[in-house]
């Protein structure tokens, strides 16, 4: 199979190179990378660790290779099929071969747009939407780049987008009178497929209709569901889960100086098993108004929201999380003499591709309590209402550019007690471009520095522990231009979470059936600096070293330390 | 300008009433915190519903308590003749009906006979225990075709064979605690020169037919009885043989008649159940998976008789089991 796949690419590149000398109709791009890993590991516990292996190497080849096939101007096919070669594989064994992507895309009549096969599709944050991961912004560079592998990896874009695969089939309208625009979106994904016994296929499909009055009145209509398709197993179990939302946008006030932008989205999903006696129906509605100012003159913008998420609010294309923290680790998932199970870490988050999801989940995901307590599934986070603030400021000389965030949320009903917990956070980041504040320095001198604070509480009650949870990080990130296209890159990131909180447990239809006790003293720490080479702007090879720290002090699992050390071979073309 | 920005405004307010005056629950989500983790109060103290309960006519008994909080549990009920326990566990704030009713079963063997229970409730987590006593009027009937209790000897028609050796028992006794009643069959000796100490079979004509009139589908036959072995005795091989009469003469024939068979060994100390499913029999030659002689079918209509064979290995010295309550049941294994 391996030798015809192989064959088949050396045919579709051979007709490629000499297509690509009679016409544009068949040309070749993708990405490619090699990267060696080798980890130092030292669980730092009184008693030597003479079980775990403290050095553990890994690394691969891999290439994307991407045949891009216009027949005509109206159609393109695209196919990509990764290459990859795991270090340790003798004489090819360990080489995979994987179809990556393939989709079939063009413009029916010059006027519907569709596409086949894989896609990347988003609506709004309240109904198909792929949020950021925990831990991911602000992040330095050095820190990132093992990110922007793995979102390569996963599809992941900066457009929050989730990858599916389906149809999807777009089209505009345009009047002369009253309205400007009319646009039509539809989609349709099979997330699921069945197992032809208990599972049935389940699918994900949304339409998404937007009226431009005029460019100071948008309209748009969402509706997605979520669904499983009847008799495609032999379960006559359904889940159903439609949401839909209306959102408008309004420029109220527009001139050389200052703007002024409202725009809101309000809707509500049911969520619902059919014919399962257990499932409850749960039914609710969301809001999100939001102001946006803007001084155009001096760079400051104010950006204000509020919001309210019912908490039986469920909807999957926009609560599914990147992380899945119940998978297991790739590396080191056990250690210490007793070999416990070691829990997730933000340097696990950084580079370990197998704690990543794709696909969008009926049912709302574990998540850790540290890493972000206030709006664990995103905007969509339910049981959420409160204001949240944005302040930012950006150089008209961009030389620099700084916001302040400001959050103040609260569950609108009680998780356990008629008792809210409140939510309270702030970021303050920023990022400053040094050479341009020295006069004739060519070379680039970035630094970006952001501190996040959040804090989890809830009034005391007589007999129960008070929640009190706080969360701080800090990360700082300096890149320098050496010259000869070569950059010095240096990272830290330090976070501490104490406190406590009841953490909810959920059944199958995320459903609270009990709570457990979350108590932490956690501290993490991941500092890093390395040396990388550009050969172009699309191709640089890097050197790094990390250390990271891991210590919580009302946890059974001993301190520990890992060492990173790394080369790094990127290209896209 | 102003009065269009006002319009609009107005507009954006009216949809901010229009949904929150959207009505939604106004309770808690999930579970009562106060009931998981609160300040933990006994708010009612143990009670026994039927303190002299007579299980064989289908009398039950239902312990009740009450608790400020959810609370892990465990209801143990020890007889004191017997020794025999029941163990009842649960999380919840209420003991009734739903969750602590006990119907004479058992949970560690022997089996409950007449006798005085106690009661003891125990609270691990908050380190509460509440004590109490019932008492075991006449002990649970199980349902099925009971072959032997022992607790008239040994039944008439048995044809037990016995080698010669030393310390030979095979033999009723009640001298230890028995599984079941008062007593058991004691299966014992020493044999330096055979591997069989001894058996005993029951042919079918014990209980006055051809067969044992068991359900013909062996899926739902289930094969029961207690064991038990002596502390000490590591070396016992008990085979259990069952002979089917495939052809329905009355007789067997060894070689080409069906011949099912389950051998134990390595048993653990003390009382234990053995519970298996006619189907799962399987044909043995020398402990061995082998072809069985007959039809080849399991039958268990056809069943005529059963042997059960002491046995050790020669060079190992003593070796003992004694054997109660032995039963068939039909549709699930005995649950004592």
């Amino acid at each position: 199979m391996k030798r015809i796949l192989l064959i088949g690419l050396s045919m579709i590149l051979a007709l490629n190179l000499s297509a690509q000398d009679i016409s544009k109709k068949v040309w070749a791009s993708g990405y490619a990378r090699g990267t060696f890993l080798m980890d130092d590991f030292d669980t730092k516990s009184a008693i030597e660790d003479t079980v775990t292996a403290r050095k553990l190497n890994s690394g691969h080849v891999l290439a994307d290779l991407s045949i891009n096939v216009q027949p005509n101007a109206n159609t393109e096919l695209l196919g990509q099929v990764r290459v990859r070669n795991d270090f340790g594989g003798f004489w090819g064994s360990g080489v995979t071969f994987d179809v990556r992507q393939l989709y079939l895309k063009g413009v029916v009549g010059g006027i519907v747009r569709y596409q086949l096969g894989d896609f990347n599709y988003k609506l709004t944050p309240y109904t198909f939407y792929n949020n950021e991961e925990e831990l991911s912004q602000n992040e330095a560079e050095i820190f990132s780049i093992y990110r922007d592998m793995m979102h390569q990896d996963l599809f992941y874009d900066d457009n929050n987008s989730w990858r599916q695969q389906g149809a999807s089939i777009d089209f505009g309208l345009e009047f002369k009178r009253f309205v400007e625009e009319l646009n039509f979106n539809f989609f349709s994904s099979r997330v699921r497929p069945s197992n032809f016994t208990s599972i049935s296929d389940q699918i994900f499909l949304g339409a998404s209709i937007g009226l431009v009055q005029s460019e100071k009145l948008k309209l748009a209509f969402n509706y997605v569901r979520m669904l499983d398709i009847e008799e495609t197993s032999n379960s006559n179990r359904y889940l159903n889960n439609p949401v839909f939302s209306t959102a408008l946008e309004a420029k109220i006030w527009k001139n050389a100086n200052y703007s002024l932008l409202a725009k809101g989205e309000v809707g509500a999903s049911k969520f619902q098993y059919e014919n399962d006696t257990l499932s409850p129906i749960l039914e609710d509605y969301f809001m999100d108004l939001n102001i946006q100012f803007n001084s155009l003159k001096t760079g400051l913008s104010l950006d204000l929201n509020y919001i309210n998420v019912g908490a039986d609010f469920r909807s999957p294309g926009a609560q599914t999380k990147r992380i899945a923290f119940t998978s297991q680790l790739g590396a080191y998932e056990r250690y210490g003499n007793e070999q416990a199970l070691r829990s997730v870490n933000m340097m696990d988050l950084m580079r370990d591709v197998s704690l990543y999801n794709q696909q969008i989940s009926p049912i709302l995901m574990a998540y850790n309590p540290s890493y972000g307590n206030s709006n664990p599934y995103g905007n969509a986070s339910p049981n959420r209402s409160g204001l949240k603030l944005k302040l930012s400021h950006k150089d008209l000389k961009k030389r620099w550019e700084a916001n302040f965030h400001f959050n103040q949320l609260s569950e609108i009903l009680g998780s356990g007690t008629d008792e809210i917990r409140n939510f309270s956070s702030w970021k303050i980041e920023s990022k400053i471009d040094l050479a341009k504040f020295l006069n004739g320095y060519q070379r680039k001198i970035e630094l970006n520095a952001s501190y996040w604070s959040e804090n989890t509480s809830r009034a005391e009650e007589s007999g129960l522990q008070t929640v009190d949870l706080s969360n701080r990080m800090l990360n700082l990130g300096l890149n320098i231009g050496l010259g000869n296209n070569f950059e010095l890159l240096a990272g830290l990131r330090s976070l501490r979470s104490d406190g406590f909180d009841f953490m909810p447990e959920l059944n199958v239809y995320s459903e609270i059936i009990d709570f457990n006790e979350f108590r932490t003293e956690l501290s993490e720490q991941i500092y890093g600096c390395g040396i990388r080479y550009n050969f172009s702007k699309k191709v640089n090879l890097s050197f790094l070293y990390h250390n990271f720290n891991w210590k919580d002090d009302l946890s059974n699992l001993s301190e520990y330390q890992m060492n990173q050390y790394s080369i790094n071979y990127i290209m896209n073309f | 300008m102003m009065k269009m920005m006002r319009k609009k405004f107005s507009i954006l307010a009216l949809c901010l009433i229009i949904l929150g005056s959207c009505a939604r629950e106004d309770n808690f989500k999930g579970p009562a915190l106060t009931d998981l983790y609160g300040d933990f109060s006994v708010l009612e103290a143990l009670s026994i519903s039927n303190k002299n309960i007579d299980f064989e006519n289908g009398e039950t008994s239902v312990f009740r308590a009450r608790f400020s909080k959810t609370v892990d549990w465990e209801l143990h009920i020890i007889g004191q003749e017997s020794g025999a326990e029941k163990i009842i566990s649960g999380k919840s704030k209420v003991l009734d009906s739903d969750n602590a009713v006990w119907n004479g079963s058992t949970t560690e063997l022997p089996l409950f006979k007449s006798e005085k229970c106690l009661v003891n409730l125990i609270l691990p987590e908050d380190s509460v225990s509440f004590h109490d006593s019932l008492s075991i009027i006449n002990p649970k009937l199980n349902e099925g075709f009971l072959l032997a209790d022992f607790e008239n000897g040994l039944p008439s028609g048995w044809q037990p064979f016995i080698q010669s050796g030393a310390d030979m028992s095979f033999f009723t006794d009640d001298s230890e605690i028995s599984g079941q009643g008062d007593f058991y069959y004691d299966m014992g000796g020493e044999v330096n020169w055979d591997w069989l100490i001894g058996y005993v079979d029951i042919p079918a004509t014990a209980y006055g037919n051809d067969g044992f009139d068991l359900n013909s589908n062996p899926n739902e036959v289930f094969f029961n009885c207690l064991l038990y072995v002596p502390p000490g005795i590591t070396n016992e091989v008990v085979l259990f043989q069952f002979w089917e009469d495939d052809d329905e003469n009355g007789n067997f024939v060894e070689g080409s008649e069906d011949m099912y068979s389950l051998e134990l060994k390595g048993l653990e100390a003390g009382w234990q159940k053995l519970s298996i499913r006619y189907a799962d029999l399987q044909a043995l030659v020398n402990g061995a998976p082998a072809e069985a002689a007959g039809n080849k079918v399991l039958e268990s209509h056809k069943l005529n008789n059963i042997r059960i064979l002491m046995l050790a290995n020669p060079s190992s010295g003593y070796s003992q089991v004694y054997l109660d309550y032995l039963i068939f049941t039909e549709g699930k294994a005995l649950n004592p």
